[in-house]
């Protein structure tokens, strides 16, 4: 008795549920210290570079979700001649590498390829000059199957992103970048039977809290720009809804194997967070607003 | 405060200069060949970078893929490179008497060795990289690239 009792005190200690963020304060592990490659915890570090994953990377399994397919919840493509601004064809630049993404995810090749022939298009005006070139001519005159639509627009995504960089135009970038996730968290949470109806979906959802964060603080070296400052406001009050999401916090685990010509590390355990639906539906009624804001 | 924010403008800068800087893919080797069914992955980056000095990408694994990085610089004969992959978790601690949660540094790899490392999840994670280019040549600024790879994930459970 005294045994299991000892064994539910220690598991409890090992997860814990509660709302997310317990604390703010970030502390290096007392372990860790000392490492053997001569790093310590003191070593000062010049720069921080956060990334994004992109839109084909976020929307590859989507298809194999419990989700509704929604393809009318995409971006009227007759909209793209409205955006006169550059911010609004950046971020629509983004919503509509989105669409052309989870068209291809969902086997809409016609349509998809319509948003696809609109980006390149779109794309003269931000500086990406015909960014896929023949390689689209080909799927249109039908020499390519139409199957590689979704790393063609992988691939579109990918190489307007190089030339931004290449550019030095990260406003631009980061501005495509808060399009293309607002709209793809658009598309999944619609995509979605609703709360407790769609538990994969809605498992991917609360997911996205980690990529909100990484993009604000992608945004935050670009904050001195207005527009991209209006977006850094919305990003947190995305990431307050959040933050009230019902998390479990367990051992992080780690497997480390040598494969051929490579290293290999699994990692299990660690922060696993649910969403609520106070959660659900604050986030719902939030993105689709301030995708209004981006797309009308 | 000051130092930080030279550091910072100093580095922007340098990775600002991509132009003179090839992306990762066009210069790591197992972005050229050898990628079997890895695909690039947008959050890859590349940048001129001083030799002993510390940098760190940041980037996210997601559900349902597998990873692969792969961190060289430019020049072979630029440096070493030393990396640390680590996590930031949520560890139970006591203070005063009383247990606070706490984000704590987990260190999950580190390796001088210019091999890639291959990342295995069994969900989303925000991953951090801590790089150093060790060399002679404190002064000497060199081009590294962090080639971020991912392919569907091949393996399920641990």
């Amino acid at each position: 008795m005294i045994r299991t009792i000892f064994l539910l005190t220690t598991l409890a200690g090992l997860v814990i549920g509660c709302k997310s963020d317990p604390v703010e304060e970030r502390v290096i592990d007392d372990a860790n210290k000392k490492l053997d490659l001569g790093f310590e915890a003191s070593d000062y570090v010049v720069n921080t570079f956060y990334n994004v994953p992109s839109p084909s990377e976020q929307l590859e399994t989507i298809a194999e979700l419990d989700g509704t397919v929604r393809s009318d919840y995409v971006n009227d493509l007759s909209k793209s001649n409205e955006y006169l601004t550059s911010t609004k064809q950046c971020l629509n630049f983004g919503v509509y590498c989105a669409d052309a993404t989870y068209l291809s995810a969902h086997d809409q090749n016609n349509v998809a390829l319509r948003y696809l022939s609109t980006l390149n298009q779109m794309g003269e005006s931000i500086g990406l000059n015909a960014i896929l070139g023949d390689e689209l001519a080909k799927v249109i005159d039908g020499e390519t199957n139409p199957e590689t639509l979704f790393k063609l627009a992988d691939e579109m995504y990918l190489r307007a992103f190089d030339r931004l960089i290449e550019n030095e135009k990260g406003e631009d970038l980061g501005l495509i970048l808060v399009g293309a996730w607002y709209e793809t968290m658009h598309l999944v949470m619609n995509s979605s039977n609703g709360f407790e109806k769609s538990p994969m979906l809605n498992d991917y959802i609360a997911n996205q809290k980690i990529v909100a964060e990484n993009l604000l603080s992608f945004l935050m070296d670009y904050q001195e720009n207005a527009e991209v400052s209006e977006y850094v406001d919305d990003l947190n009050e995305v990431l307050t809804i959040y933050s009230e999401m019902d998390c479990t916090y367990s051992d992080t685990k780690v497997k480390r194997d040598k494969v051929e010509n490579s290293n290999r590390i699994s990692v299990s355990g660690g922060t696993k967070c649910k969403l609520n639906e106070t959660v659900f539906e604050n986030l719902k009624t939030n993105i689709n607003k301030v995708r209004s804001k981006i797309v009308d | 405060m000051m130092k930080k924010l030279l550091s910072t403008l100093f580095i922007v800068a340098l990775f600002s200069t991509h132009g003179q800087c090839p992306s990762p893919e066009k210069f790591i080797k197992y972005g050229r060949k050898d990628r079997g069914d890895y695909v690039h992955n947008s959050q890859s980056r590349s940048g001129y970078v001083r030799i002993g000095e510390v940098f760190e990408t940041v980037f996210v694994v997601q559900d349902g893929s597998d990873y692969r990085l792969t961190i060289q610089p430019l020049e072979e004969e630029a440096g070493e490179i030393k990396y640390e992959i680590y996590e930031m978790v949520i560890r139970k601690k006591k203070e005063n008497g009383r247990y606070v949660f706490k984000k704590v540094k987990q260190v999950l790899f580190s390796s001088a060795e210019d091999v890639p490392i291959e990342i295995i999840s069994d969900g989303v994670r925000k991953i951090y990289v801590k790089i150093m280019l060790d060399g002679e040549d404190k002064n000497a600024i060199e081009c590294v690239g962090i080639l971020v790879e991912h392919r569907k994930a091949q393996e399920v459970g641990f």
